[in-house]
């Protein structure tokens, strides 16, 4: 992939270049957290390249929480999706969305709504430079800078320079329409690069050792299903759902009709958690996991096992979004370490 | 195009099978062809969706008949408040049906239960439709008393005919002095020494008790767990592998399946619950 070292100045140039031909999305530091908003002129950007991943995931930009998907029995027109610029997800961020394209735009019946969101979106992700102590993107075979693709331009801080690595056709031409002063970088910056990218990586290692997670964490998840520690955490577990909502990967939802006249309704598509009771429940009330030990499992064994046997990956990206939003603190880690006992 | 949009099908018949079970005869707005054993969502407009497997003839395209057993809130909207004339919602087909070509020459053993059989008449049509290109073709029904075996007229039919063995039994005839059947539940008709099992295959739909010892009845007969097929049924709410719901280990129910054989699921639990 190509790389060009571009100073603070050009990046607020390509920004800008790209707010003029789309909405932006910015990442600002709120409290402790890196909130979202959109781009105003007057932004200074750049200076928020360093910080960890945003709040919130990136799957809210394609398939939104509630969103209307059919209307009856007159159909509905379609959607308008204007172009979008993301900037400033990390790699966990990029990472997730091979899985949903996966499921969202497979060949017999992709969803018209997500692809047409996932066609116009231009993404510029950064490195990451700081650490939350809730990231774990090495313990599910990751780093915290891109490989995986998915990805228009990603930008890497790197001591006072910034470098941007391409990672499609229409970052090309994003630094062609912005005419950046791009740079070639030397050798030197590119191991200088390489070292930082390496650094960081053992500070999540690092941070994550107490938890040994083993690189084959899918083996016992796979056979250890009677692990203690499901029914340890449902103890805990309010079922608020809030995990998989804020999960990068998570993509469950169920169509829900609005009655609007006689013979006549819209139809939303509306984010689920398999953490509910009603989730997998049939007509005549039966639910084949009536016991939240059983969904709190099944969760686990979906990302780790399952989506691991489908498509050779696991279904956490490591973002740790859903520790940070559990109000019972339970913490995802503690689940793996609690199989491998 | 838009896999969440329902076609509009106007009801142009209904018939009461049994006293749970009613069939809805649907001319959507424009032909919905299936292959048996796929299934579609069926949508009561303003009310919501459930997914059920057309239980006509795949044949017959520009209409479809859907059985329906009255146990969930839009099976009951159906019962009570739905005339001929009104339109309803279908979308599909979807999923895995019956393989049909791989069944050819082979003796094909289906195992059905109550509103189970709704599937199976579809399949049973596509199979009469080609008798010859199969060895025999063997059906052991249960339904919980007489009263309460669907498609009368049809089993009536089979029952004289010779182009298939069908075979009936009711758990319970207790109250029907009439019936002079099998009494038990279907597995205990279930055995056969004629059935060559070494390259049969078998088909087994119903509700999932009977699935589940109905599978056990088929692997104690000598069957492998891959010449079982399942008719799955799990909460399918987008039909289209999407929403997540009906997923069994790494498969969904409404992509993968919903038929599908035994030894997929055999490592997973909650296959029967």
């Amino acid at each position: 992939m190509d790389q060009y070292k571009v100073t603070a100045g050009e990046i607020n140039r390509l920004l800008k270049s790209q707010a003029e031909k789309s909405r932006l999305i910015i990442p600002i530091e709120e409290g402790e957290q890196v909130e979202l908003k959109e781009f105003r002129e007057n932004d200074n950007p750049s200076l928020i390249v360093d910080s960890f991943r945003p709040y919130d995931p990136l799957k809210t930009f394609l398939m939104s929480p509630f969103e209307e998907v059919a209307t009856f029995p007159e159909k509905m027109s379609e959607i308008e999706a204007p172009n979008l610029t993301l900037f400033g997800f990390k790699a966990c961020s990029t990472n997730h969305i091979r899985l949903l394209d996966e499921i969202m735009l497979d060949d017999e019946w992709p969803d018209v709504f997500y692809r047409k969101r996932r066609e116009n979106l231009f993404i510029i992700s950064c490195d990451c430079v700081e650490v939350r102590d809730t990231c774990f993107c090495t313990e599910v075979g990751l780093k915290p800078y891109p490989t995986t693709g998915n990805f228009d331009l990603n930008i890497s801080h790197l001591n006072d320079q910034f470098i941007i690595t391409v990672g499609s056709e229409e970052g090309h031409r994003a630094l062609a329409e912005a005419s950046l002063n791009l740079q070639e970088i030397s050798d030197e910056i590119r191991e200088n690069l390489q070292e930082q990218r390496q650094e960081i990586t053992e500070r999540v290692k690092n941070q994550n050792d107490d938890y040994g997670i083993d690189e084959k964490i899918h083996e016992p998840v796979r056979e250890n299903r009677d692990a203690g520690v499901f029914a340890e955490k449902a103890e805990d577990c309010v079922e608020c759902g809030g995990c998989n909502l804020v999960c990068s990967s998570c993509y469950c939802f169920y169509l829900a009709d609005r009655e609007v006249g006689e013979e006549a309704f819209r139809r939303f598509r509306v984010w689920d958690s398999c953490q509910y009771n009603a989730y997998a429940r049939v007509a005549g009330d039966e639910t084949p996991r009536p016991m939240l030990m059983q969904r709190i499992r099944h969760r686990i064994a979906h990302k780790f096992d399952y989506l691991k046997e489908s498509f050779d990956y696991y279904g956490c990206v490591g973002c740790g979004r859903c520790i940070s939003a559990c109000p019972a603190d339970i913490d995802i880690r503690e689940l793996l370490q609690g199989v491998q006992k | 195009m838009n896999p969440y949009q329902p076609v509009p099908a106007e009801l142009v018949e209904i018939i009461e099978e049994s006293p749970t079970i009613t069939t809805y005869r649907l001319s959507p707005e424009k032909p919905i062809p299936f292959a048996t054993g796929q299934f579609v969502e069926l949508c009561v407009p303003g009310v919501g969706e459930a997914p059920f497997t057309p239980s006509s003839s795949p044949l017959v395209k520009e209409e479809m008949e859907i059985s329906i057993m009255h146990v969930g809130e839009v099976t009951n909207h159906l019962k009570e408040k739905t005339q001929v004339g009104d339109v309803l919602g279908v979308r599909g087909p979807y999923g895995e049906g019956y393989p049909l070509e791989e069944f050819k020459g082979k003796d094909v053993y289906i195992a059905g239960g109550g509103v189970g059989l709704a599937p199976l008449r579809s399949l049973i049509y596509a199979l009469l439709a080609d008798i010859d290109s199969y060895k025999n073709v063997r059906v052991k029904f249960g339904a919980r008393n007489p009263e309460a075996i669907i498609y009368k007229d049809e089993v009536e039919k089979w029952l004289k005919g010779d182009e298939l063995e069908l075979q009936l039994t009711v758990d319970s005839a207790e109250d029907y002095p009439d019936w002079d059947g099998e009494e038990g539940v279907v597995t205990t008709i279930m055995e056969d020494p004629d059935a060559d099992i070494e390259s049969g295959v078998s088909v087994v739909c119903g509700p999932p008790i009977m699935m589940k010892f109905a599978t056990l009845k088929l692997l104690d007969m000598g069957y492998d767990p891959d010449q079982i097929y399942l008719s799955m049924e799990k909460n399918m709410s987008c039909g289209v592998g999407k929403c997540g719901h009906c997923g069994i280990g790494p498969y969904y129910v409404c992509k993968h399946g919903p038929v599908m054989t035994y030894d997929k699921l055999e490592d997973y639990d909650e296959v029967f619950d």
